[in-house]
């Protein structure tokens, strides 16, 4: 999830950490524990940066100068000249990590956090809006087993395409993009 | 950001950190068990006491020790991204680091091995605090490198320099190692 702000940055972990509790099952006498590691069931396989291009992204965002800083398995950001400062863009690739916690966060510090069905496949739309640019932050998160993968697009300033939008595109095309 | 908002900043993830600590310390702890661990003991609780640093989230290790570790002032290291994977940017005298860290409680070791041949990274397995781990380097020119171990799950962290001659991958190891520090 986007660290909104600094505030955000640093508190959100903490509301994570404290609500995470009551939705993750946990045996009494560790007779119910959940299934170990080994049994979860991996999603869909998504290229690097879910197959999105730098191209694609500043065609999509309407974007110039984005940089991207982060090239790994588990995701890659795009930063306006490399930096922090402005918009920020990253796909996000979980392998073994519960969708539900992280809808819960969003749930705790969005203005709205929806179902969505892109291509087939369940997950929420998570959305935030700003008092000056409006809804300037869109971040869909969507299952694959016990997998899921997240867009995260927000902007920073005016003008800017509606932000859902974009993150539903891109969403879209990593999809169709994955084995 | 200005530096101001830099004490702000300072002073509220310590706070926020502080109260995990006292408030929920228990309650963020995963769900997940050592492949081959058995069933027997609560993941919870194997998790917590196995690596204790594990389970703090985002603040496994404080945004000090992280910038200390790839060479940036304590001031000049900001989080971009939250979660089960967590983002910071640093800035290293030579240029811009991204770090990126996940922890995958019911993932494993040798499913992020199958991603990163999948992705056709260069894969060399290594023990990282006497923990089994994978160091991975895709064919970058600044030199980006990943570390994942098998611990209460995987965690992973990477280290993406905006610029060559940084070793990236010792950063990497570096921070494995202080995250898999069973000792405090």
């Amino acid at each position: 999830m986007k660290a909104l702000t600094v505030l955000a940055a640093a508190v959100i972990p903490l509301v994570a950490a404290c609500s995470g509790s009551s939705d993750q099952p946990s045996g009494p006498d560790g007779s119910s524990a959940p299934a170990p590691a080994a049994d979860a069931k991996h999603g869909a396989m998504f290229p690097e940066c879910g197959g999105i291009t730098d191209e694609s992204m500043a065609q999509l965002t309407k974007v110039n100068g984005l940089v991207n800083t982060s090239k790994t398995s588990v995701g890659c950001q795009w930063l306006l000249g490399g930096g922090i400062l402005g918009p920020h863009f990253s796909f996000n690739w979980y392998r073994g990590s519960p969708i539900g916690r992280e809808r819960k966060t969003e749930e705790l510090s969005r203005s709205s956090v929806e179902d969505i069905n892109i291509e087939g496949h369940d997950g929420f739309i998570a959305m935030n809006a700003d008092p000056t640019l409006g809804t300037s932050l869109c971040e869909i998160g969507i299952q694959f087993d016990d997998d899921f993968i997240e867009w995260s697009v927000n902007f920073t300033e005016k003008p800017f395409p509606d932000a859902c939008d974009v993150a539903k595109e891109l969403t879209r095309q990593s999809i169709v993009n994955s084995k | 950001m200005s530096a101001p908002r830099r004490v702000l900043a300072t002073l509220v993830a310590i706070l926020a950190t502080v109260m995990m600590l006292v408030g929920c310390s228990r309650d963020v702890s995963g769900q997940a068990v050592k492949a081959g661990s058995g069933g027997n003991t609560p993941r919870n609780d194997n998790s917590a006491k196995t690596y204790p640093n594990l389970l703090k989230e985002c603040d496994v290790l404080t945004t000090d020790v992280l910038a200390k570790t790839v060479g940036a002032d304590p001031l000049d290291i900001q989080s971009t991204f939250v979660g089960a994977l967590c983002r910071w940017q640093a800035l290293n005298p030579a240029g811009l680091i991204d770090i990126t860290r996940f922890w995958f409680e019911q993932g494993s070791l040798d499913n992020e091995r199958k991603v990163a041949d999948f992705l056709k990274y260069q894969v060399e397995s290594r023990s990282v605090a006497g923990v089994q781990s994978i160091v991975m380097k895709p064919n970058d020119a600044s030199g980006a490198c990943g570390v994942a171990s098998d611990a209460a799950g995987v965690v992973g962290w990477w280290v993406n320099p905006q610029v060559p001659g940084i070793d990236a991958c010792g950063m990497a190891i570096k921070l494995m190692e202080l995250t898999l520090n069973t000792n405090n």
